[in-house]
């Protein structure tokens, strides 16, 4: 999903599943998530959706709507595509992302 | 327009605690990345609009999500914080426990 779309990629050294972390930058919750991602050495690609053009942000939230069946909110993480994590709660982020790595 | 600074902002946020009974989150850090947020939107839309939610970018449409939102009080009575983690309870300032994002009162339909 999201072909085309001009992702900013952050380089860690854990790169094994596909993470795409949609943000707001003026949002609290975003920036810690963020911070996770960074401080456990993440690769992920970033989109802050209030710095892109508008109609470009429509389609987006169009698209997400339709593959995940619900409004988009911020901080969002895709996981390869196919599951995703809403909003920032760190003991949910570590179950999915930090065990079994 | 006139822009509003850090102090403002933070000037605001005070008064708003003292007028509305309301308690900051004893996180500084957090209360200050917030305050960059509601600065950041005022000095673009031209009133304090909730930094963790997405905006019309129109005062009426937004109105229900200006600082303290709509949402403020029932929020913090049900989950001890506000949906951007601003204000608190008096019982989670005391605790001082790591807040999470909380789910969204408002209506799905209210959104651009």
């Amino acid at each position: 999903m999201f072909q085309n779309i001009d992702f900013e990629t952050i380089n860690g050294k854990a790169s094994d599943r596909k993470l795409v972390f949609l943000a707001l930058s003026t949002c609290s919750f975003c920036k810690k998530a963020r911070a996770f991602l960074d401080g456990n050495s993440f690769t992920y690609e970033i989109l802050y959706m209030d710095k892109i053009d508008p109609e470009l942000k429509k389609t987006l939230k169009v698209e997400f709507a339709d593959r995940f069946k619900k409004r988009l909110t911020y901080p969002t993480l895709i996981i390869d595509d196919k599951e995703i994590l809403t909003g920032f709660i760190r003991i949910a982020w570590e179950k999915e992302l930090l065990e079994d790595r | 327009m006139t822009s509003k600074t850090e102090q403002q902002v933070m000037a605001f946020l005070n008064a708003v605690c003292g007028k509305q009974n309301l308690v900051l989150n004893p996180d500084r850090e957090m209360v200050r990345e917030i305050a960059e947020g509601l600065r950041e939107n005022y000095n673009r839309m031209g009133y304090f609009c909730c930094p963790c939610r997405e905006a019309w970018e129109d005062k009426k449409k937004d109105r229900d999500i200006i600082c303290p939102c709509s949402y403020c009080k029932p929020d913090i009575e049900e989950f001890g914080q506000c949906f951007c983690g601003l204000f608190v309870s008096e019982e989670v300032r005391a605790s001082g426990k790591e807040l999470s994002s909380i789910p969204d009162r408002r209506d799905d339909n209210l959104y651009p």
